[in-house]
């Protein structure tokens, strides 16, 4: 399955695998957080103050 | 199997209902943390005096190497574990208004987990270990922590499907991301092969151990030392200034990304070592780019005081907060910048490191459970804080104490750093060539550090003593509360297609599954992975224009619904494990090795591994020669993966407070080791390592060596046939050779001793073969170079194809 497991070429290509999936990670969440409505963050923020 | 989420509904009425909260349990944890940080606090102390006074190695079991895993473990499972279970009791109820599932799980939870730290303190000075960092607990120990940890999960979890309150708090995301990563880690990092009641060999060897360790060890730090204490953070912080968290939006950033950034940043750890370099490479980069959340979740905390900065002046409890989210800022960018190659060359197995983590565990542990302790205690009692200057001395007493250590550690650190890796200007010769050099020359700076942790455990002692003239003046009692009790089918009720095959999930999962295939496929496949990611991409954006609404429902929901939730935040935190683990342990086979395969251990020389291990000798000397010209012209060749195949577990180490030691064998003769371990300071003076007499009256083990040796053929480690009788004479024959050889320099000792045991072992350090060449090793590249450039190291590691 796997052919190496030290790659000659890995500074040609593991910056961007990790960048990438880094990316990926951050637009998907920062999309997901900018698309929540106001009203419900707001709610969702005072949970621990309903005492 | 289909696991069916949706739960079948309870009531479909609204009403109230009085519930009292077990705040009693959160007491009993609370107590337990603060006396346990003083015992592990003050084993702190005592081992930090310890480097600078060898005499006060009195005894074997209180010699550094046996105290400085007590410590560690003290400190992390007993005082910041017990202190984030105080923290997690109390504001789950809350945030879930509903009492914790089980008052007998409640229990079993306190009282098993002090018996796990009571048989900690009892075994790791008896020299039971696995000699792994802060996996050194022994087996029926780490079933005993498994077990405990389910207890609390199921009484966790048990509370969230209790809940009336429909949506999961971010407090509570990251309790849930906690107690499943840590279940993971801890399980996969501690599977051994049991050789007695005390003694396991783990099932990793070399440079998989390593791997799965620091998998392992850096996400300890992770998911028990800040994911918890984030979740208390978005907590009480809010309750403490009396407003909401100031951007709910951040923190499902911060929380998403930390988990699944966090879990990659491991191999951080072995930066210069042998591990493949596109390891090291994606560990450096992993750990820098969490610098955007964990610098995000910080500005959340310190924001979260907005319109309240006169409370920093009056409130101990926001002084304290506030100071520990400061420090988790500071170790946050500290952490990144120790994961850089270049500046780990410097900083690692030095005071930096150390410094670097007393300042996340004093400053960021440590002043979170000051705050939290200090908030919590006058509402648990139902009274006032006994004294609030009092509490102000413990805080500015904790600030100098944390300062004076960290800096001292700072400076020793990089100035020996730059001393061991000082050369002339041909880079042919070191400048202090003699390690005890160094070590002198930073001995002021370890003077320091006892000042600043015997500060700081003086504030500790103090909060002890407020918190109990607080309880003392007013009554244990626990809060009740009038909620409404919901609908059940209102949440929880998210299938499996809703959670798995929805959108957001196939598009994340689909482009991550396809960067992977770039990661790993041959050349041609890759770049179609990649061009697919990229499709993928973009077909995602554009559904994200058309079906915003959708996909906001989606998230909502899954906010209501803890199982898919918990279950999302697994498949975020185990892919950077996996991506990164699998293909080391599948292709790290004696085979596929380079240039050499470690010799195997002798059964003697295998039994003084074994008191190597026992006697923490790991805490102070690595065994990896790193492809570094410094570390090459003082040690000799760097390490390769080969050389340490059998090493089960292995011993690379992180710290050298003494020089390496993977070359040592044959460098010195027998009688120079034993004259060594007698008395250090006879052979090298200036040396603050502990003398070891009871090895030269003790004899080795000989009756479990053949279970030992069972179990290493059982691991794949090549030894030839051999039954009980025979494992033993080989053992004792290869004692009298040393004895003769020690009797030439007037020198008596039994064979049967540990010390000669351990002589055999010193001497086997740095044994290897050159294995045949095979036609899949045809070819790789020449012998390697004596001297690597530091640029170019992996020119002579190419490994090769493996099945």
């Amino acid at each position: 399955m796997y052919k190496q497991v030290i790659y000659e070429t890995w500074l040609e290509w593991v910056p961007y695998v990790a960048f990438g999936i880094t990316a990926a990670v951050f637009i998907t969440f920062v999309i997901r957080a900018v698309s929540l409505r106001k009203e419900k963050a707001d709610s969702l923020a005072r949970i621990p103050l309903d005492d | 199997m289909i696991i069916d989420f949706t739960h079948t509904p309870m009531t479909t009425t609204a009403s109230k209902q009085t519930i009292e909260f077990n705040d009693k349990v959160v007491r009993q944890f609370m107590w337990a943390s603060i006396i346990w940080g003083i015992v592990g606090m003050l084993v702190g102390v005592l081992v930090a005096s310890q480097l600078n006074f060898h005499q006060l190695n009195l005894t074997s079991w209180l010699s550094f190497g046996r105290l400085r895993p007590l410590h560690t473990n003290a400190v992390i499972f007993a005082f910041v574990g017990n202190m984030m279970f105080a923290g997690v009791y109390y504001s789950t109820q809350r945030l879930c208004k509903a009492r914790m599932g089980s008052d007998l799980l409640s229990k079993i939870h306190f009282w098993g987990w002090q018996l796990i730290i009571v048989s900690a303190a009892v075994t790791l000075p008896l020299g039971f270990t696995r000699g792994q960092e802060y996996a050194e607990l022994i087996w029926p120990i780490n079933i005993a922590v498994a077990l405990i940890w389910v207890v609390f999960a199921v009484n966790f979890f048990w509370t969230l499907v209790k809940r009336n309150e429909p949506s999961l708090y971010v407090a509570l995301w990251f309790y849930i991301a906690t107690i499943i990563t840590v279940a993971m880690l801890y399980i996969v990092n501690h599977i051994s092969i049991p050789t007695s009641w005390t003694h396991s060999y783990t099932i990793f060897a070399g440079v998989q151990n390593a791997l799965v360790q620091w998998w392992y060890g850096h996400n300890a730090v992770a998911f028990f030392l800040t994911t918890p204490i984030l979740g208390i953070m978005y907590y009480f912080l809010p309750k403490a200034v009396e407003r909401p968290v100031y951007s709910y939006r951040l923190s499902i950033v911060h929380f998403w990304s930390l988990v699944f950034i966090y879990i990659w940043a491991g191999p951080h750890h072995l930066l210069n070592t042998s591990l493949p370099k596109w390891l090291q490479l994606l560990g450096m980069f992993f750990s820098l780019m969490l610098w955007a959340p964990s610098w995000g979740g910080m500005l959340n905390g310190l924001l979260t005081l907005r319109g309240a900065w006169d409370k920093l002046r009056t409130d101990p409890v926001v002084k304290f907060f506030i100071a520990a989210v400061t420090f988790y800022g500071m170790s946050t960018f500290e952490g990144p910048l120790l994961s850089i190659r270049a500046v780990n060359a410097l900083s690692h197995y030095s005071d930096w490191t150390i410094g670097h983590v007393h300042s996340g565990a004093l400053g960021w542990n440590g002043l979170m459970a000051a705050g939290l302790f200090y908030w919590l205690t006058p509402r648990l009692y139902g009274t006032k804080l006994h004294s609030i200057p009092m509490a102000n001395f413990h805080f500015w007493i904790s600030i100098f104490g944390i300062l004076l250590y960290v800096a001292a550690m700072w400076v020793s650190g990089i100035m020996q750093g730059l001393m061991l890796n000082s050369t002339n200007v041909e880079g042919t010769a070191l400048t202090y060539p003699n390690f005890i050099e160094t070590l002198t020359a930073i001995r002021p700076m370890m003077a320091f550090r006892i000042i600043g942790g015997t500060m700081y455990l003086v504030g500790m002692i103090l909060m002890l003593w407020n918190l109990w003239a607080t309880a003392r003046s007013g009554k244990a009692l626990n809060e009740t509360r009038e909620v409404t009790v919901i609908q059940r089918d209102s949440i929880d009720n998210m299938g499996v297609k809703a959670t798995f095959l929805s959108d957001p999930v196939t598009y994340m999962l689909g482009g991550l599954f396809l960067l992977i295939g770039w990661f790993f496929l041959p050349k041609g496949a890759d770049i179609t992975a990649l061009v697919c990611a990229l499709i993928f991409a973009v077909i995602a954006v554009r559904k994200v224009a058309f079906s915003h609404q959708k996909w906001s429902h989606w998230y909502e929901r899954l906010l209501e619904n803890w199982m898919p939730f918990t279950l999302l935040t697994f498949v975020a935190v185990a892919l950077g494990g996996l991506i990164q683990i699998i293909p080391t342990v599948m292709v790290n086979r004696a085979k596929n090795m380079e240039d050499r395969i470690q010799q195997v251990y002798t059964p003697l020389e295998l039994a003084g591994r074994d008191i190597y291990v026992s006697e923490g000798c790991y805490n102070c000397h690595s065994q990896m020669i790193r492809t570094m010209l410094p570390d090459v012209l003082r040690y000799g060749e760097y390490s390769r993966m080969g050389e340490s195949i059998y090493d089960y577990p292995f011993q690379w180490g992180s710290k050298r407070t003494g020089p390496d030691l993977a070359r040592e064998g044959g460098k010195y003769p027998h009688s120079w080791h034993y004259n060594h371990m007698m008395e250090p300071r006879s052979t090298s003076v200036g040396s603050n390592m502990p003398a070891y007499p009871h090895l030269f009256t003790d004899k080795f083990d000989q009756k479990t060596l053949p279970r030992k040796i069972a179990v290493m053929v059982q691991l794949g480690v090549p030894y030839p046939v051999m039954n009980a009788v025979e494992i033993k004479e080989t053992a004792i024959k290869q004692g009298i050779e040393i004895v003769n050889t020690l009797k030439n320099d007037k020198i008596e000792a039994s064979p049967d001793t540990k010390i000669v045991a351990l002589i055999a072992y010193l001497q086997k350090l740095g044994k290897f073969d050159t294995p045949a060449v095979e036609n899949k090793t045809q070819n790789a590249p020449a012998a390697p170079q004596l001297i690597p450039g530091p640029s170019n190291p992996d020119k002579n590691r190419r490994a090769t194809g493996a099945e």
